[in-house]
């Protein structure tokens, strides 16, 4: 098994741990808060395939950039690139919007 | 297995006779049903043409119906016709093991997704003003709902074979 | 009766960017859909949710989920027994 390269996730910004699954949704790598997390795996996992089997609006099937799942503190993002789902755990840190 | 037995029984006996589709048929499922019915006939003997008929009817109608419509127009396969299925078949099932490797199903699939995990990743989360809209969006809504209500509109059950009131 | 809820739509779909909205309770049964978004997505956007809720089972409110695409986002979220979904363009 090859492991999944090189992908800086460590660099994405207010990050807290990150984590990269391959297609069955096993652990490939793993850091900091999201260290073997197979639980967050498992949960994110079953979102991404909810999310990317059905079409919630008509013409967005199959294509989504990114999940995110937002808490009040930390957040949640994943995406998919070869096979590959990567998972990173960042703090929240809300933006004043710039047009209130 | 067994395809030239079913033939030879089916000219000589009538009996047996009942047995020669079964066999033919590789669907297990309908032996019982075969089985009991060569039971019930043997005992009056009179009524044998009729039943004997009516099942192959029956049976063949069931046989159009569910089974390989291609497999019946030729009821008997030849030895050279089933060595070339078996070849054709064979051959796709190798273009399926032997091709591009796939995940296990299609459910299990994953879109193809973004070149670059870690921009994506590190991209500005959603707008502040996106999440307070679905916030306060789902707690009016959630408001809202409490006052749909189901409507009685007509019975929910019906009573079939009953004289209408 | 579910006029508020529809109206709460209405006004929703008003928004800036709002392509689509859909109600629906927990059981993923669409209470109402206007817009891009598809009746028969309640379904999968109520479980969306339910599985969000379950990565941090100690929340007393429910996470905000986003499916970020190039042809806008779906924002989820469940208040109570009720989720909704929106599709929007991203405004910056």
């Amino acid at each position: 098994m090859s492991g999944p390269g090189p992908h800086n996730l460590d660099k994405v910004p207010n990050q807290e741990g990150y984590l990269i699954l391959n297609d069955s949704g096993a652990v490939m790598a793993s850091s900091g808060d999201l260290e073997n997390d197979e639980a967050t795996a498992a949960i994110i996992m079953k979102m991404i395939r909810l999310a990317s089997k059905v079409n919630i609006t008509p013409d967005n099937s199959q294509s989504f950039k990114r999940l995110s799942v937002i808490f009040d503190d930390f957040l949640y993002i994943a995406t998919i690139s070869s096979d590959k789902v990567y998972i990173s755990k960042r703090k929240n840190i809300p933006k004043e919007p710039v047009m209130a | 297995m067994g395809c030239c037995f079913g033939k030879d029984d089916d000219s000589k006996l009538l009996d047996t006779d009942s047995n020669a589709p079964l066999i033919e048929e590789r669907d297990a499922g309908y032996r019982p049903i075969r089985g009991s019915d060569q039971f019930s006939q043997s005992p009056n003997g009179v009524q044998i043409g009729d039943q004997q008929s009516e099942l192959n009817k029956v049976l063949q109608r069931a046989v159009t119906n569910v089974i390989d419509v291609s497999a019946i127009d030729s009821q008997a396969l030849e030895q050279h016709e089933y060595m070339d299925r078996a070849r054709t078949y064979s051959s796709r099932v190798a273009v399926v093991v032997t091709g591009p490797k796939k995940p296990l199903s299609s459910f299990l699939r994953l879109p193809k997704g973004v070149s670059m995990p870690y921009s994506v990743l590190s991209e500005e989360p959603v707008s502040v003003d996106d999440i307070n809209l679905i916030t306060q969006t789902a707690a009016d809504a959630w408001k809202a709902s409490q006052d749909i209500q189901v409507t009685h509109k007509e019975n929910l059950v019906v009573q079939f074979g009953m004289p209408q009131n | 009766m579910e006029q508020n809820l529809d109206k709460l739509l209405d006004d929703t779909m008003e928004g800036p960017g709002v392509m689509g909205v859909i109600c629906a309770d927990k059981q993923g049964l669409c209470y109402s859909a206007k817009g891009t978004v598809s009746v028969g997505s309640a379904g999968i956007i109520a479980s969306l949710s339910q599985q969000a809720a379950l990565l941090v089972p100690e929340s007393s409110s429910a996470p905000v989920i986003c499916l970020e695409s190039d042809k806008g986002n779906v924002l989820i979220k469940t208040h109570q027994d009720v989720t909704i979904a929106i599709h929007k363009m991203p405004t910056y």
